[in-house]
């Protein structure tokens, strides 16, 4: 190789290098919603820089995983299938058990979770602080470096703006744009309503109340996960969880707290008739007492009301 | 031939008075606003010529029953609480009539009377 081609060779591979770094610099947030985004898509929160919030929470899929026990830090397993971020500005607890009253406290509960990211909390402040980017943020932002509250607000206030109120449903409810969705899914919401009598329990702006159930996902053999009672220690609480949100429940599969069901057409069959799925429940729900005899067309009807919940942005991309 | 026309008299009167009853004053959309877990909160409420309605919170569809009004009292349903049992409220109409308060006079749903009675709404122009 002449002295001239390892010159330009050189010269590529600085160039590229150059590109490379100044293509990931982030621009400067000015806000705590632009600062949590940032965040919430950045690996320095894990213990090993490889997993970031947005590595489970995926923003194509709702900010859910399509995966039923979601990886953390050296492809760990977690216990639990990831919930959607989005539609947590109205909820009053959060993860499956609710452990978590506030999103604030949520934010930093992935981080610290030895089967997620697995970084103590003062350790991530540490990074942060000795971070220029993210040190000068910061201040401008807060005025004052990365702390433990801060990075906890930064984070909630991002999730907070992940809001699905463009959906083909409120379209017709809220402006009676009777095309914006089928006949089938119309059909579907009756019985949402009344046989299948789902709103017993999904009801409000996302459709899953403040209360924690047992649909009957426990029977203490195969299915042991004992749920809100890990948290209130109360045996009134064995196998309950938080209802699921349903808005955007299409594109969020697998489901249930252990995604233990792969499509929607799989819940509703279960819902239709429990016993036949999982016949020894533990303190199952009396709601769920009697099959419901849905017939394959109400069973459809009912799917499509739920796709009708797909925030429009998804819609358009599938 | 004059109880006839009495008669017609009498037929025609309760016509009109049912053709002049008021319309019904709650048509159309009504908004309150307030703050919930520090952020705002809008609560949208839809009353159509249907005798439906729909409540929206942030412009999301929160709940959807059945309502009529009967001079100023309401009375409404929805399938959360009993689409057959009717909660009553006493409307108040005030202002240049763009302006709704809600003030419970029997309703067995608990949820429903937190949600509503007291509550003052605004006309959506």
């Amino acid at each position: 190789m002449t002295m001239k081609k390892l010159g330009y060779l050189i010269f590529i591979c600085a160039f590229v290098s150059l590109t490379a770094h100044f293509g990931f610099v982030e621009a400067e947030p000015k806000t705590t919603v632009e600062l949590g985004k940032i965040l919430f898509n950045d690996p320095i929160l894990s213990s090993n820089k490889k997993i970031s919030c947005a590595s489970c929470h995926k923003e194509e899929f709702a900010f859910a995983d399509t995966a039923t026990l979601s990886l953390g830090v050296n492809d760990q397993k977690g216990t639990r299938n990831t919930p959607s971020s989005m539609n947590l500005a109205l909820q009053v607890s959060f993860f499956w058990d609710g452990r978590a009253k506030t999103l604030e406290d949520q934010a930093l509960i992935p981080i610290e979770n030895p089967v997620e990211m697995n970084l103590p909390i003062p350790v991530a402040i540490k990074r942060l602080q000795a971070n220029k980017f993210y040190l000068n943020a910061f201040k401008k932002i807060f005025n004052e470096e990365p702390n433990r509250k801060n990075l906890a607000q930064a984070l909630a206030d991002f999730q907070r703006t992940l809001e699905t109120t463009d959906t083909p449903f409120d379209d017709w409810r809220m402006n009676d744009n009777q095309n914006a969705v089928s006949e089938s899914a119309k059909r579907g919401f009756l019985l949402f309503n009344g046989k299948a009598n789902c709103v017993q329990c999904h009801f409000g702006p996302d459709f899953n109340n403040i209360e924690f159930r047992a649909i009957g996902l426990f029977d203490g053999k195969k299915l042991i996960d004992s749920g809100r009672a890990v948290v209130t220690k109360k045996p009134s609480d064995l196998g309950k969880f938080k209802i699921g949100p349903l808005r955007n429940i299409a594109i969020t599969a697998p489901y249930m707290h252990n995604g233990m069901f792969n499509t929607l057409r799989e819940v509703i069959d279960y819902y239709n008739d429990p016993d036949k799925i999982v016949p020894n429940p533990i303190s199952r729900d009396s709601l769920l007492a009697k099959p419901l005899n849905l017939t394959e067309t109400e069973k459809m009807d009912l799917e499509n009301f739920l796709i009708s919940l797909t925030d429009k942005r998804y819609l358009v991309k599938n | 031939m004059k109880k006839k026309l009495a008669f017609i008299a009498i037929v025609l009167a309760i016509c009109s008075f049912k053709l002049i009853d008021e319309p019904n004053p709650l048509l159309g959309k009504w908004e309150s606003k307030t703050v919930y877990k520090e952020g705002p909160l809008s609560i949208l409420l839809l009353f159509r010529a249907d005798g439906t309605y729909d409540g929206f919170a942030n412009k999301k569809t929160f709940v959807n029953g059945t309502y009529h009004v009967s001079k100023d009292t309401i009375f409404i349903a929805d399938p959360i609480c009993n689409s057959k049992y009717n909660g009553k409220y006493k409307l108040t109409i005030f202002g240049e009539r763009d302006s709704v308060k809600f003030d419970v006079i029997s309703d067995t749903c608990k949820a429903r009377v937190a949600g509503a009675n007291g509550f003052t709404f605004k006309r959506v122009k």
